[in-house]
């Protein structure tokens, strides 16, 4: 795939070679700081391009807090955390209004989800109230606080990191909730190289504090919006509705893949292609999105869970069924 | 299998007459067959027929009560000098049928007086068999007839000796079992039977066979199990009589009664197979037809079935085809799948081009590339597609590297 050489894309807007030439820049970024992951942080800024929030599952201590913080000063725009606990209430994400006794009036103090990047740590720590009011601005952008919209600055990247739900202390997330991530990326554990270098990298400080930012905002939402334009053949369109087709049919399945899911596996294709220097889609990058953009949004049936059917298999093996259009 | 009766449930295969270095011959493959002809055999004896089927190897012998009044096959058949019989190829299928005797002893086709080397060799007693073995059979035969005589030894035989499966025997084994030992199997007491007789003067021999007697559903089964040996003496003026001097203890009758629940279950389990072949082979040709068509009607309407029920599961996801390319793109795909094919590449429908290719050399992804920028990104210079085509047909077939 990465014979696809960039003079191959043709520029929409002036400034589009300098912004791809930024996003490489905060690969790299992130690359020096996450090791022997090149995958798993190209992914994450699909689902940035793509204009979807990511979802980093994996055990604790694999890196998952540090990409997402990573990623957060490599662009620069205003990056918020917020730690999420089983005391934690919706106010304390989305923000509240005070009495002020001076002039008898309320002032709305914002919410750590007012940002451009928002780490949300360890999701599934906190109750299922708290984890829907994240709902509507995940998939709206807005947030609605004593009845009245406000709108979130832009872009707007969730990047939200849970333990494997099957893990002592946790409260799995709702299928709604699991829909509105573009993609659910996995660390796992590095090899045994990048492991060793990551022992060398830190000996004196962590090479996280040597970042620098290499995006800003306004680039990003360029690109944002020239994903949208790289070109989708019908046919692949037809694949990519084929494939979630195909997981609506399934025995094995309670419930198969939103048109959310088709439409976050168009657009995370077009923002595969776009990063590999293509303006338009192959069948390709959707069968190399398929995986981390449909597998979170499937449940099992129990009877299948129990026969130890996995998601990414059913996934798999829709990518080996259904044919390819030429 | 035997449909029907049969006058003595010992049913011979093969008789021995030399008894050497402890143990009976010739063996099978030693034998002296002649051909004999079907007549020779009485196929159209008066008598009860029953109809015998060979549901295993046998290794062609055909197995018959020694007073059989005749034999009645199609098969050629080939005889030797102790009267066994042979089908003239024994790996081809045979049925044969026994036609009853009209009374007991009856000397049949199988009832072959001996000639005066053959009465020798009858009489023929071992070195080292134990003298005293002679003096015993001497003393408990008396003085009678001969059948009175033979039947005294039968009788000592049955009496003072047991019928059992672990005998290590020393010395001449038949010696140390009619002196010493006393219990043994059923080949010990048919061959001290044989040799006792001799010993008073009687030519006799050896025969190991099956004793028929289980009976399923109207017909007998002989089964491995009923596998038995006893004696045939030559009595002149009556002629070849069978002795069976195994204590009634011994005969696979007792061994194996009826049999139990579990053991006719699995016996109807291992006869699965030949039963299927005998019926099979006995499927008229027109009914063969008719259930080849009935097979062929069940089996496509299971096929409809399944491919109505897919339609309903799977609306057309693997079957349906996508919007065409352009025809001149069209005409390079299968240009270059074709290519590819005789260069001994694989191309599976659900994979891509490039996944398929991921080991091919260089044109092939060169190819590849421009084709999906004009199959996909819809925009190109066609032009460039032919020759790219080009250079891959000049790769040389059924080399990738």
């Amino acid at each position: 795939m990465n014979r696809e050489s960039p003079e191959h894309f043709t520029p929409q807007t002036p400034d589009a070679p300098a912004a791809l030439d930024s996003l490489r820049g905060l690969e790299t970024n992130l690359a020096s700081v996450i090791r022997g992951k090149p995958q798993s942080i190209r992914l994450l800024l699909i689902s940035l391009l793509a204009g979807g929030h990511a979802l980093l599952e994996d055990v604790p201590g694999t890196g998952k807090t540090t990409l997402a913080k990573s990623l957060a000063r490599s662009i620069n725009g205003i990056f918020r955390r917020v730690q999420f606990t089983p005391d934690l209430l919706p106010a304390d994400i989305t923000g509240s209004s005070f009495y002020k006794p001076q002039d008898g009036s309320f002032e709305f103090r914002e919410g750590p989800v007012f940002t451009n990047i928002l780490l949300a740590d360890e999701i599934n720590r906190t109750s299922p109230r708290t984890q829907s009011a994240l709902l509507e601005v995940m998939s709206e952008a807005q947030a609605t606080v004593d009845g009245k919209r406000r709108d979130l600055p832009r872009p707007f990247f969730v990047i939200a990191t849970q333990n494997p739900s099957d893990y002592h202390g946790t409260y799995p997330l709702p299928e709604a909730q699991l829909d509105r991530f573009a993609l659910r990326i996995t660390l796992g554990y590095p090899d045994h190289e990048s492991e060793m270098q990551v022992l060398f990298s830190q000996r004196e400080h962590h090479p996280f504090d040597d970042l620098k930012p290499v995006v800003t905002c306004d680039q990003i939402i360029a690109l944002q919006n020239r994903v949208k334009l790289v070109r989708v053949d019908p046919a692949v369109a037809d694949y990519v509705v084929r494939l979630t087709a195909w997981t609506r049919t399934d025995t094995r399945l309670r419930l198969g893949v939103s048109p959310r899911g088709s439409l976050a596996l168009y657009r995370t294709a077009q923002a595969s292609a776009m990063l590999q220097g293509r303006d338009f889609v192959t069948p390709d990058d959707v069968r190399s999105m398929a995986a981390s953009v449909l597998s979170h949004r499937v449940v099992l049936e129990t009877k299948a869970k129990y026969a130890g059917q996995r998601t990414d298999q059913i996934i798999a093996e829709a990518l080996e069924k259904i044919p390819v259009p030429r | 299998m035997i449909d029907g009766d049969l006058s003595d449930p010992h049913l011979r295969a093969i008789a021995f007459a030399r008894y050497e270095n402890s143990s009976w011959r010739p063996v099978l493959r030693e034998r002296d067959f002649q051909s004999v002809s079907r007549e020779d055999l009485h196929p159209n004896a008066p008598g009860a027929r029953s109809a015998v089927t060979v549901l295993t190897d046998t290794g062609g012998l055909i197995m018959a009560p020694l007073d059989s009044a005749g034999i009645d096959t199609d098969a050629s058949i080939d005889r030797d000098d102790q009267s066994v019989l042979q089908a003239h190829d024994p790996q081809a299928d045979f049925a044969y049928t026994l036609i009853a005797p009209p009374h007991l002893a009856f000397q049949g086709p199988l009832c072959i007086a001996p000639a005066e080397a053959e009465r020798r060799l009858l009489l023929a007693i071992p070195p080292d068999l134990d003298p005293r073995v002679t003096e015993l059979a001497r003393r408990v035969a008396g003085t009678g007839s001969a059948i009175a005589r033979l039947t005294g030894i039968a009788g000592e035989l049955r009496e003072h000796h047991s019928y059992s499966l672990s005998f290590i025997p020393q010395g001449d084994p038949i010696s140390d079992f009619i002196l010493n030992h006393r219990s043994a199997h059923c080949e010990y007491f048919a061959s001290a039977m044989v040799l006792m007789s001799r010993a008073i003067g009687i030519p006799a021999r050896f025969v190991t066979g099956y004793y028929a007697h289980e009976r399923e559903s109207g017909e007998i089964v002989v089964r491995g199990r009923d596998a038995h040996a006893w004696a045939e003496a030559w009595i002149d003026g009556t002629g070849w009589v069978t002795i069976d001097a195994t204590p009634s203890s011994g005969t696979p009758e007792a061994l194996c009664p009826t049999p139990s629940r579990w053991t006719r279950w699995s016996d109807a389990v291992s006869d699965l197979p030949r039963r299927l072949r005998q019926w099979l082979s006995s499927i008229r040709r027109a009914d063969f037809w008719r259930l080849a068509l009935a097979a062929i009607i069940l089996f496509t309407l299971y096929k409809l079935m399944r491919s109505l029920r897919g339609r309903r599961t799977r609306p057309g996801l693997v079957s349906r085809k996508y919007a065409d390319a352009p025809p001149n793109l069209a005409a390079a795909a299968r240009r270059f799948e074709r290519a590819v094919r005789r260069r001994g590449m694989a191309l599976h429908p659900s994979r891509t081009w490039r996944e398929s290719l991921a080991c091919a050399p260089q044109p092939y992804h060169d190819f590849v590339q421009f084709y999906d920028t004009l199959r996909f990104g819809g925009a190109g210079e066609p032009g460039r597609l032919q020759e790219l085509l080009a250079r891959i047909e000049q790769e040389p077939r059924n080399s990738p590297k």
